[in-house]
């Protein structure tokens, strides 16, 4: 029987990024994963001869810069493309606008506080509910940091993490595309729209997050990513689902597969759901009940659905457009998030979409191209249940929508697959269809998943959640699993 | 344009004679110092104000329950000797659709039971929520009994209390910090959430997370106004919500009979035009019949908008702070409803008079009714079926209507003031936004339309006309957390300090907000007093 | 306002005192005649009939029920045989007792809990995973304590010669008059006694029944005042009065763990994880802080401290709830007496009270407060061993 140092759940960038880490710094690391290869959440599957699905998170541009640093991932091959692709806006009429093109005071003031921002992703949480536990020279420091920006720019700081993105946006802006621009892509994956106070911190977020796309795409990222961890001697294994963790004396001894074997570890580093790993993978009474019912608070509400197509050519409309979006104005996307509350999908739904073969050719065949369209707002829970006359009228609307916006569409496809929530659980294991590990809102950005383990490390000893379920989120930045796996080699 | 005669006797003008205002002019007038309050209005009280609108019917026109109310206020300015009667409402009933009803009373074990019929594990996890919310209020109480900490301030005294306040919590168990966060943070739903499971008992509770607020009961940000709701228990006061005996403007008039007990002027039909300001310094008001008042204080009570931009002016501020206050949220949400019955409203559910009406009665259905009455404001329509919270305080007090017959108040939401018409088309749709209101009420008062004597509808355009709300909004502006504490009214400027010197202001647009709660007017005074500002 | 428990229809005209009080949102009768005494002697030279209807109930089905069972309380129901029953406790997950209570045995797969408070929504927070289900039969069920020496000869004659078998904390479903009853061998006074649960339609017949078979033995209905004379003589806590659930404290010097309310014994410790178990596991490393004793006056003394006012000794007709402070002899205040009364039986002033755990030794002398003409005094007292009153037949 072998016995691991540690045992990674999950072979995610977050995943390989801890895995990584945790084998350079000596540890004996075996990576289990319930998939049959790496990527997690990004990674690539065929859904059509001859075209790869990109993965669920696609865009590369929130990978951290510091983790390429780290990890020395130029000697995998990791290359940032020199300029970040720019989301264009695919109007109602079939024309595109890209509605960024002006620098605005609202953007001056982005980069002035950009450092503290930044800040909140490289660095480790802060943890706001346990104050005692920092030290108070970290809390000056990091005061500091935020008080250097002047009185002014503190108290702008305080004041606008709660507000909604239209609030916040309204105060700058009055131009519909614009905003619509600026707002969508920090509310994919949210059970948020521009009017929900704290939604305003998802866009501070989104803005300072991203940086370049990695060239060639999710594919490159993995490779370059799972060649590092085998050259920190990092094992895998593949096609194993993990049933349960195994305890003795309240700490964490080993891992149970499904299939009944144990692996023994001394830790289990977690990237999967912390719902899922503490409310379903643990022996029953060992969580307490007042930690169980954080868990069980900690949102997991899916609302996106992911409609993939495989085409042949290029329709007009799309020739060159890597990343593009549909909402033209902010009350667009609220009324397609309305209809989620009801247990409806968005009878005009917003679509991000993401021609990922052109950063990646090898997703598809010579000429043609793979779309990977993320559809909000789409329930987990829709009102009779997910069927395949569910999944038929979802996919109609979403081509109907498409075909409006890139004429011509419909003809170009050649194959395609639509993953609904519940589709989008089953597939990459994600509580709810919530493709974040949990919901980014105020409060679980803030302390994330819970308070007792808002430090990666859980009050049961041995296991430590280092996924997108932890600070800070669930984005494809790598973070959690490089800042985790900090915490898990000093302390 | 004419000095007033005593003009040169004040040391403090208090612009409205609202409820904040007249606590204010009390505070100080007990502290000795000379004041003059000044309503627009021939009728004290903004919107805590009881009117005979017909014969026989006496309204509280807007506000028409009291919970908030400071207990030291009551204390310190003696009120029930100054003629506050407090009654106290007995029970909340919710009537369903389905013919079915729910009543929470006073008596929890009698709640159990009625909860319990519609979910028995809510009936059980009660307990353990009052538990929560009264150690959630008792830490919030720490907040509103005092000005708001400034977190961005460099000042020993200022870091000491941020420490102290810090070092409190640092006492409290994990599972109460969490639950605390979570109540800034979270939606008032989801926050019931963590407790209970059943629609029909968290629709009405939700419903205090929204009121005034031109948000959802699923909007983040909605579940810290549900402490208000629990908040009078922690002062030892059982029951804490009631109705003002002859209407919310009995409230007033007991502050202000304290304030003339403390030599306070108090002057109805005398509304400010604007605040002298010379050189940076506020020296007096002009009234609208154009009078001119001097003191070296001027103290407003109005809104922020209100105080600021029009009665100060922006030729006088900062354009920094103008563009604070410019972008203060008010946007009012909610409308007024007010009918003389000629006899009891029979609720189909319940029928006949008893206990469970002798309370607040709400029409919130379901979290989704809520939350779609929502959905239509958002987009510049009123409620076609609103959430509507209701009192009949003919019941409990005899004194506002005539012997059997009723006044009823129907507090509604949504009306947003920016209607897709543009505000200032509210009266066109004035007696739509009543139909509705008395439409969704005739689904469980079969027989209401007939009985109705007298109607008043109350758009948010109508409470800015008549009230001075700005937008109509009920709290002088939305208790959002970007709005609240060191935020209210602009960052910097939540000790009722203006960037105007001799400036000062005191409703609800301040620290703690809104509410017939007394704490700003209050706050401010002793504010006032203690940097010896006059 | 309170509602009637399936006894009501008999219990309302017996009670000619008018004396009732409010029970977990019941009518219960307090005494039913203005004085609680005959229905005292009942339960301890006859047999006394208690409704007890307002008790929670709980039926658990289904092959996890044990295991639920055993997580959420501190005993490893798992042993427990059909036909058995065991009184236990069970905790938060700071090891501080939530409630105390019966579980019975009923079949292979059905198991039943008894409680002082809400039952189901404290299982459901444990209970997913588990193949179980949980079924809420407080108001199913109407159930009647039938205590005291006379109360077997008085069982048998209504349910028949099987009852004679039935031995201390068993139970069995049985028929009184034809209809199906669970008769347990349990009680809450200490004395031989049953209880009986029936269905709640037919709950007034089986009052009938029992009544009937009960006259030739000198049978009384009684009501909660006598019962709370008789569970102090027999050393049993009382939740919210000896010690409180700890969910609905509001300081955490309010909650008591199982060592601290004498229930110490109950906790199976060494076993599988169980809620609570880590900081009983802790607590017992470290030592209990409080314990519960029972303390008897110093009959002498308190007699004399009467006569200081030329008054003869005075007590309480019925049982007290007031808690008083516990002093050491050297008159720092060490506990407090939680509820005591006067036994008509032993002639002695009782209390159940917590201690520090230093002053818990039998024999330890203390001095615990009492008021006399408004005047707050102490008089001594003795740490004694629980029960105050143990007869032979409350095992028999």
């Amino acid at each position: 029987m072998s016995r691991y140092d540690d045992i990674v759940i999950g072979a995610g960038v977050d995943g390989l990024v801890a895995a990584t880490r945790l084998g350079a710094a000596g540890q004996r690391v075996l990576v289990v994963d319930r998939a049959e290869g790496p990527g997690g959440r990004s990674a690539a599957h065929e859904f059509h001869p001859g075209y790869r699905s990109p993965g669920l998170l696609s865009d590369t541009a929130a990978f951290r810069p510091i983790l390429a640093k780290e990890l020395d991932l130029a000697r995998f091959g990791v290359r940032r493309r020199e300029e970040a692709v720019r989301c264009v806006t695919l109007c109602e009429d079939g024309t595109t606008v890209d509605p960024e093109t002006s620098e605005s005071p609202w953007h001056a003031w982005l980069s002035e506080v950009a450092p503290v921002l930044e800040s909140f992703v490289d660095a480790s949480p802060l943890e706001l509910l346990h104050p005692e536990r920092a030290s108070f020279g970290e809390l000056l420091r990091r005061g500091y940091e935020v008080r250097r920006l002047g009185r002014k720019t503190t108290m702008e700081l305080l004041r606008i993490p709660p507000m909604s993105i239209s609030d916040w946006l309204r105060e700058s802006f009055d131009d519909e595309p614009t905003m619509a621009a600026l707002a969508l892509p920090a509310l994919v994956g949210t059970w948020l729209a521009p009017r929900s106070p704290g939604s305003a911190f998802n866009l501070l977020f989104d803005r300072t997050a991203s940086s370049t796309q990695v060239a060639g795409g999710t594919p490159a990222l993995i490779d370059a990513l799972l060649r590092a961890a085998t050259a920190a001697s990092v094992e895998f294994r593949y096609g194993c689902d993990v049933a349960r963790l195994r305890m003795q004396d309240g700490r964490v001894t080993g891992v149970v597969l499904g299939d009944g074997e144990t692996l023994e570890t001394k830790r289990v580093a977690a990237t999967s759901s912390p719902r899922r790993m503490m409310l379903e993978q643990l022996p029953p009474g060992v969580l307490p009940w007042r930690q169980r019912r954080r868990y069980e608070a900690y949102r997991c509400r899916g609302t996106t659905a992911q409609l993939l197509l495989a085409l042949d050519r290029v329709p007009e409309a799309l020739d060159g457009v890597e990343l593009a979006q549909t909402a033209q104005s902010l009350d667009e996307i609220e009324r397609a998030f309305d209809a989620v509350k009801y247990g409806a999908f968005a009878e005009r739904p917003i679509l991000w979409i993401h021609q990922a073969s052109l950063g990646a050719p090898s997703l598809a065949p010579q000429g043609g191209a793979v779309l990977s369209v993320l559809v909000q707002y789409v329930p987990y829970d829709l009102d009779g249940g997910w069927s395949d006359a569910a999944r038929g009228r979802l996919n109609e609307t979403v081509m109907r929508c498409l075909e409006h916006r890139a004429p011509g569409i419909r003809a170009c496809v050649v194959g395609s697959e639509l993953l609904d929530p519940t589709d989008i659980e089953r597939r990459y294991g994600l509580v709810g269809g919530q493709i974040h590990h949990g919901e980014h809102a105020l409060d679980q950005w803030l302390v994330r998943p819970e308070p007792d383990a808002a430090a990666y490390r859980t009050p049961i000893e041995g296991l430590w959640l280092c996924g997108g379920g932890s600070h800070p989120g669930g984005g494809l930045t790598g973070a959690p699993g490089r800042l985790a796996t900090r915490r898990m080699l000093t302390g | 344009m004419s000095e007033h005669p005593h003009s040169s006797h004040y040391d403090a003008i208090v612009i409205g004679g609202g409820h904040n205002g007249l606590t204010a002019a009390a505070y100080l007038a007990k502290a000795g110092r000379k004041v003059l309050v000044l309503e627009r209005r021939h009728v004290l009280g903004g919107a805590a104000v009881s009117e005979e609108l017909y014969p026989g019917f006496t309204f509280s026109v807007c506000s028409y329950v009291v919970s908030l109310l400071r207990p030291h206020i009551i204390r310190e300015l003696e009120l029930a000797r100054h003629g506050l009667e407090i009654i106290p409402l007995e029970a909340s009933f919710l009537p369903l659709p389905n013919g079915d009803s729910l009543t929470r009373w006073s008596d929890p074990e009698r709640t159990r039971r009625e909860v319990a019929r519609f979910s028995r594990h809510d009936s059980e996890r009660l307990p353990e929520f009052s538990l929560a919310m009264t150690k959630l209020c008792w830490l919030a109480k720490r907040i509103i009994d005092e000005p708001a900490p400034d977190p961005a301030s460099l000042a020993p005294r200022e870091l000491l209390k941020l420490l102290r306040l810090g070092r409190t919590m640092k006492d409290d168990p994990t599972d109460l910090r969490w639950l605390n966060f979570k109540l800034l943070t979270m939606s008032a739903v989801d926050f019931l959430d963590l407790w209970f499971e059943s629609d029909v008992l968290k629709a009405p509770m939700s419903v205090s997370g929204i009121i005034g607020t031109f948000l959802g009961v699923r909007s983040p940000g909605t579940a810290y106004v549900l402490l208000h709701h629990y908040m009078g228990e922690i002062d030892g006061a059982f029951r804490a919500w009631g109705f003002s005996k002859g209407g919310t403007g009995g409230i007033s008039l007991a502050i202000a009979n304290a304030a003339r007990a403390h030599g306070a002027e108090i002057l109805e039909q005398s509304g400010v035009e604007r605040v002298l300001v010379h050189g940076g310094k506020a020296n007096g008001v002009v009234l609208e019949n154009g009078d001119t008042v001097r003191a070296s204080t001027v103290i407003s009570s109005v809104d922020p908008n209100r105080t600021f931009l029009r009665l100060v002016g922006e030729e006088h501020l900062e354009d920094e702070f103008a563009a604070q206050i410019r972008r203060y949220r008010l946007r009012g949400s909610s409308g007024k409803v007010n009918l003389a019955l000629d006899r009891l409203p029979e609720f189909s559910c319940r029928p006949g008079d008893g206990p469970h009406l002798h309370g607040d009665i709400a029409i919130a259905p379901s979290i989704d009714y809520l939350e779609r009455a929502y959905d239509e404001a958002k987009y510049g329509d009123f409620s076609e079926r609103p959430y509507i919270n209701v009192v009949i305080p003919s019941l409990v007090d005899p004194t506002v209507a005539p012997p059997g017959k009723h006044v009823m108040s129907c507090f509604v939401q949504y009306a947003p003031y920016d209607i897709k018409e543009g505000p200032e088309h509210w009266p066109e749709r004035r007696e739509a936004f009543g139909d509705a209101v008395v439409d969704t009420l005739a689904e469980y008062i079969p027989g209401l339309r007939e009985s109705i004597l007298y109607r008043q509808v109350l758009t948010p355009w109508d409470l800015e006309q008549e009230f001075g709300l700005t937008e109509g909004n009920i709290f002088h502006g939305e208790l959002s957390l970007d709005q609240l504490l060191f935020l209210r009214p602009a960052a910097g400027w939540a000790r009722y300090r203006t960037p105007i010197e001799g400036l000062w202001v005191c409703g609800s647009g301040t620290h703690p907000g809104g509410g017939i709660m007394g704490a700003p007017g209050e706050l401010a005074a002793k504010t006032m007093l203690q940097s010896r500002a006059l | 306002m309170p509602v009637p428990t399936p006894f009501h229809p008999r219990t309302s005209g017996l009670c000619g005192s008018l004396l009732w009080k409010e029970w977990s949102g019941y009518y219960a009768v307090r005494s039913y005649d203005t004085c609680h005494e005959r229905e005292y002697y009942a339960l301890r030279h006859a047999a006394g009939l208690i409704d007890v209807s307002p008790l929670f109930k709980a039926d658990l089905y289904g092959p996890d029920a044990a295991a639920l069972l055993s997580l959420v309380t501190v005993r490893n129901l798992r042993k427990l045989r059909v036909g058995r029953v065991t009184y236990l406790c069970w905790c938060d997950d700071d090891g501080k007792v939530v409630d105390d209570g019966t579980v019975t045995r009923i079949g292979e797969q059905h198991y039943r809990l008894t409680g002082n408070g809400p039952l189901c929504g404290w299982l459901a927070r444990y209970s997913d995973g588990f193949d179980v289900n949980v079924e809420d039969t407080s108001d199913a069920y109407g159930a009647l304590a039938l205590q005291g020496p006379l109360a077997r000869a008085i069982l048998v004659a209504a349910a028949g010669p099987e009852i004679e078998q039935l031995r201390f904390f068993r139970g069995r479903e049985s028929a009184i008059g034809g209809i199906p009853v669970l008769i347990t061998r349990t009680g809450y006074t200490g004395d031989l006694g049953y209880e009986i649960w029936v269905e709640r339609d037919r709950a007034v017949e089986v009052w009938d029944r029992v009544m009937g078979a009960g006259r030739p033995y000198r049978i009384q209905p009684a009501g909660l005042d006598a019962m709370d004379v008789t569970r102090i003589e027999a050393g049993f806590v009382l939740c919210g009065v000896d010690y409180f659930p700890a969910h609905h404290c509001m300081l955490d010097s309010r909650k008591s763990s199982p060592y601290e309310i004498g229930l110490g014994w109950a906790v199976n410790l060494d076993r599988e994880p169980f809620v609570g178990q880590r900081a009983l596991r802790e607590e017992v490393a470290r030592g209990a802080v409080w314990e519960l004793v029972g303390i008897e006056y110093d009959w002498d003394e308190y007699e004399a401290l009467h006569a200081e006012y030329g008054l003869p000794p005075q007590v309480t007709s019925g049982a007290w709830r007031d808690a008083v402070p516990l002093y050491d002899t050297r008159g720092r205040q060490i506990g407090q007496a939680t509820s005591g009364a006067w036994s008509p039986l032993l002639k002695k002033n009782l209390a159940l009270a917590t201690v520090r755990t230093g002053h818990a030794a039998p024999g330890t002398r203390v001095r615990v407060e009492v008021t006399v003409e408004y005047e707050r005094r102490n008089v001594g007292a003795t740490v004694v061993k629980t029960p105050f009153f143990d007869p032979a037949r409350k095992k028999a």
